[in-house]
């Protein structure tokens, strides 16, 4: 059948019991006026348009993508295909003003060049500043988009080519809490549970989590079980109606800011009602009786006060965790970008701790990220960490990553830790920074603080070098942009949040001159001639292949190893979770089912911090806490905000995503059903302060902070009075004109003390009627931005080109699968 | 007796109160260090705290008789200077004058636990734990910056 996809984003309900898996449905979308057998091959590979990472295949015709089907045998979307991953996933690779050449700086203008001019004006500038100012004079600036090969390609030339500690990825604003979070509870990164858990849990807890449009996929999965008469119990922490609030037994609408009270007084209520499981506590974790000690006053009428939460529903909340069977908890960015964040988050851990449910189905706990490659970027140490899950506190790690690199192990810098994404662009800002190179990001819309962040990556000293698909804002201001293969172009791998590994093979050649990241990176590598202690060069690969393989050196023997899966293996198979070896070669679905966690000092990648400060933890310390293998309960004490409404600032702004768009639309602004679903920024208000401000749906308001201000659209819609939510989607795209709407000109620069991870989510600010509304606002109607009331806004429809097959019929979608 | 450990308490009141308007000045001075400036004011605020927790046993002691004691003073915050520089030598005033505060909490309590002065010994080992966590941050900030302070030209 044929559905609207921007209409319906999540498709035709597939509802399933307990006792039955998730059926198959498979979605596919071809372009106009391409029939299925007009499709000269599929080509296998995985969406990365979120970070849920659905296989799936790409159509290729006459040398294009034309279109796109979800893998039926797949274990993470068994078929389907959320709006982004139909139209944007290979509509996106092919907008006509595609990179084509790399560009270099010519006074006020970027020009056209060729690859070697350009890649020598980099090498020039970086042997220069090498020799004058030393390793720490180069930052590398990456993402949650590249392939796990290119990554660790990145972390090798960054570590032991060059020796400096500023390198980081986007993953910074999306996933750091999360991978901070397992580090701070169970002493590695690595998630615990897996998607399946919720296929059979009794209750589910989503945390700052708008998975019905951050993970559409994933929320089908929700949603078929809930329309199911033995649905779980589903629980929704969030200051908006999103969708997911709208499917909920109990919504609480927090206010923003005071997540972490009311996580300890949900922790409360688990303890005074003794909904602890006593024996798991004993034998496989440290530190109740502190924790037991924080949460004490966190009674449910304290955390009615300070998070503006019925303390009835407080009390329901805990009794809904503290009664389940099977629990499994999401957290994503309304825990991540808030104040606190990783002490939050590892609330959520401390109760699955104090409940003994992990590692067992229907029992776990998902730190989701925000991108699709983001997990790579935490295990190849493109994010700062060591490869591999290493610990740069331990001399044993840091000699291994010597030995696999064959560099002398003083050239790995491991003085301290690895130097943050705001910190980089701080020495940036200083000038001590003067090589800054960006892949597949762009902070100039993205970074909190936007007009800070252009006028720092515009000072005249530094040199900008910056790879992307697009010329975006950020590429805008660079001396060297160079074009890069995408998505379908290339080939690697990349690993989804529940761990699962998928191979993405290279479909359509890439455009004009257009190179993969990898073989930017390992050009730039052999030109600066980066050699191991034996002579040969440092990276030597011919390929991505030969890059897995590196990798898969890396990571044997650590917590997320890749040591049992192939190219040849991803490709029949499909996604296999690691770790993956000789001994588990089908994968492990869930970690921890034995209680064993790896804290002890040899193997954690983390010492922990603490979680006010953010200092970490000296190994003498951590050794003295004589963990065994158990995991830390982590307590922590609220603490107010940083920024407050005040009289002049009465507000409380929070940004974030549609369901329409990724990041900063550099695809989905490229695929028409997507942009026309979503085409420009807006801003949300409650009715209550609507009425009062006398604004009404449609009008131009100006939303204003102690930084900056923009000028959107109003949304009457559905969030708790006193807040505005602005998507952070739009930012003034190369050649638009008009008033500022990317929601980073007003967004703070403060982040978390663990995780570093910017706080997007709370800003004190104004809000003003500026004009009448001229036409009505295009925030979708179909998401959390739904009107309020019965406000007369046209609904958000695809049209013909949005229509999508779904094939629910199994045996007929298997046999369409063998033909291809 | 005990009219020297008077002396001692006044100077333990007088470093906490010179270590919080320290955090402050020099949150002020880097304001453009937000975890700097903001975790600095949460210092300060339970700098401040732990020497209003301290006034109530400072009436319990009398003041000694003999005005020379009183002379005992805490170490100072130096002057700015501008730059990754000056947040590195601000970053190591503030250690000194913590570190200060530290060993007179370390005699303070020492004198308490042979008084069997049980309220004091509260106070100490509550306020010597975050002292301990001021030190322990000022000390990995301080790693931190060291590097790009000092090894970068320019």
């Amino acid at each position: 059948m044929h559905v609207d996809r921007i209409a319906d984003i999540w498709g035709t309900r597939t509802p399933f019991s307990l006792d039955q898996p998730w059926p198959v449905r498979v979605d596919q979308a071809l372009a106009a006026g391409v029939a299925e057998h007009d499709v000269d091959r599929w080509v296998a590979s995985a969406c990365v348009l979120c970070s849920n990472g659905c296989g799936c295949d790409i159509a290729v015709k006459d040398g294009r993508m034309v279109g796109v089907r979800g893998r039926l045998s797949d274990r993470v979307n068994r078929g389907r295909l959320g709006p982004k991953g139909l139209f944007g996933s290979w509509r996106g690779m092919a907008g006509a003003d595609r990179l084509t050449t790399p560009l270099v700086r010519d006074g006020d203008r970027l020009v056209e060049a060729d690859w070697d001019t350009a890649m020598n004006r980099i090498v020039a500038r970086s042997r220069d500043l090498l020799e004058h100012a030393g390793p720490l004079s180069h930052g590398f600036y990456t993402s949650g988009q590249l392939f796990l090969e290119e990554y660790y390609a990145l972390t090798i030339l960054a570590r032991a080519g060059i020796g400096t500690p500023h390198l980081d990825g986007n993953t910074r604003l999306c996933t750091a809490t999360a991978g901070a979070a397992l580090k701070e509870s169970f002493g590695s990164d690595g998630q615990p549970g897996t998607y399946a858990d919720l296929d059979v849990c009794d209750t589910l807890v989503l945390y700052g989590h708008n998975m019905a449009e951050t993970q559409t996929v994933l929320w089908m999965r929700v949603l078929d079980r809930l329309a199911s008469p033995d649905r779980p119990r589903l629980l929704c922490i969030d200051p908006r109606e999103t969708e997911v609030a709208r499917h909920a037994d109990l919504h609480l609408r927090v206010r923003p800011g005071t997540n972490l009270a009311l996580m300890n007084g949900l922790l409360h209520q688990l303890f005074a009602h003794d909904w602890v499981d006593d024996a798991y506590v004993d034998a496989h974790t440290h530190g109740v009786d502190e924790l037991r000690h924080v949460v004490e006053p966190w009674t449910a009428d304290r955390v009615a006060t300070t998070c503006a939460v019925p303390a009835a529903d407080v009390a329901e909340a805990g009794r809904m965790i503290g009664t389940s069977a099977r629990l499994v908890s999401t957290v994503l960015q309304g825990f991540y970008q808030a104040s606190q964040a990783t002490a939050a988050a590892c609330q959520v851990n401390n109760i699955h701790l104090l409940r003994g449910m992990l590692g067992r189905p229907g029992c776990g706990v998902l730190q989701m990220n925000g991108q699709p490659t983001a997990q790579n970027t935490r295990e190849c140490g493109a994010n700062g960490d060591l490869p591999g899950f290493r610990n740069w506190q331990n001399p044993r790690h840091v000699e291994e990553l010597a030995e696999l690199w064959d560099v002398d192990p003083m050239v790995i810098p491991d003085w301290a830790p690895p130097t943050h994404a705001m910190q980089i662009f701080r020495y940036v800002e200083q000038g001590s920074i003067d090589l800054l190179w960006i892949s597949a990001t762009n902070p100039a819309v993205s970074l909190p603080d936007s007009e800070r962040i252009r006028r720092i990556l515009s000072r005249p000293d530094l040199f900008l070098v910056v790879q992307d698909l697009y010329l975006t804002e950020t590429g805008l201001l660079a001396d060297v942009v160079l074009p890069a293969a995408g998505w379908g172009e290339k080939q690697g791998t990349f690993t989804n949040a529940d761990r699962t590994v998928h191979l993405s093979g290279r479909a359509v050649d890439p455009p004009g001159e257009a190179r993969s990241d990898l073989d930017i990176f390992l050009d730039y590598t052999r030109r600066m001639d980066f050699r191991r202690r034996d002579g040969s060069p440092l990276l030597g690969w011919t390929g991505p292949e030969d890059g897995f393989r590196a990798w898969q050196d890396c990571s044997r023997g650590r917590p997320c190893d890749y040591t049992g899966l192939s190219y040849e293996r991803l490709e029949a198979e499909s996604g296999i979770p690691w770790p993956c070896t000789a001994a588990q070669p089908d994968g492990t679905e869930r970690l921890y089912t034995d209680g064993w966690f790896p804290t002890s000092a040899e193997e954690a990648e983390d010492y922990g911090h603490d979680l006010l400060t953010g200092a970490p933890t000296s190994p003498a310390a951590f050794r003295a806490l004589d963990l065994h293998g158990r995991a830390r309960l982590r307590p922590a004490a609220y603490a107010p905000p940083h920024e407050e409404p005040d009289e002049d600032y009465p507000f409380r702004c929070m940004t974030g995503r549609t369901a329409y768009h990724f990041h900063t639309r550099t695809k989905t602004a490229r695929t028409p059903q997507l942009q026309q679903a979503a085409p420009g920024a807006w801003a949300e208000l409650s009715e209550g302060d609507a009425d009062r401000l006398g604004v009404r749906e449609r009008d131009l308001v100006k939303i204003s902070t102690r930084r900056s201000s923009i000028a959107v659209p109003a949304r009457i819609a559905n969030l708790t009075d006193g807040t505005v939510f602005v998507p952070f989607h739009y930012g003034n795209m190369p050649g638009s004109e008009g008033e500022r709407t990317a929601a980073n000109e007003v967004t703070a620069t403060d982040w978390d003390p663990v995780s570093k991870q910017p706080t997007y989510k709370l800003a004190a600010a104004r809000v003003d009627k500026i004009a009448d509304g001229q036409r009505p606002a295009p925030a979708p109607t179909t998401t959390a931005s739904r009107p309020a009331g019965h406000a007369l806004v046209p609904p958000t429809v695809g049209g013909a080109d949005a229509l999508a097959e779904e094939t629910l019929d199994v045996d007929a979608a298997s046999a369409s699968a063998q033909s291809a | 007796m005990t009219a020297k450990l008077r002396v001692y308490l006044d100077l333990l009141e007088r470093s906490e109160r010179g270590l919080a308007a320290a955090f402050r000045t020099v949150a002020d001075r880097h304001a453009e260090e937000p975890d700097i400036y903001h975790l600095l004011q949460t210092f300060a605020s339970r700098s401040e705290q732990q020497a209003e927790e301290l006034r109530p046993q400072l009436a319990r002691y009398a003041p000694p008789s003999d005005s020379s004691s009183g002379t005992l003073q805490p170490p100072q915050l130096g002057a700015a200077i501008s730059g990754p520089l000056g947040l590195l030598s601000d970053l190591q005033s503030l250690h000194l004058l913590a570190s200060h505060v530290q060993s007179s909490q370390t005699m303070v309590g020492q004198a308490a636990r042979a008084l069997h002065d049980e309220a004091l010994m509260d106070v100490i080992g509550g306020a010597s734990q975050q002292t301990q966590q001021q030190i322990s941050w000022l000390n990995s900030r301080m790693k931190e910056a060291a590097p790009q302070a000092l090894g970068v030209p320019g």
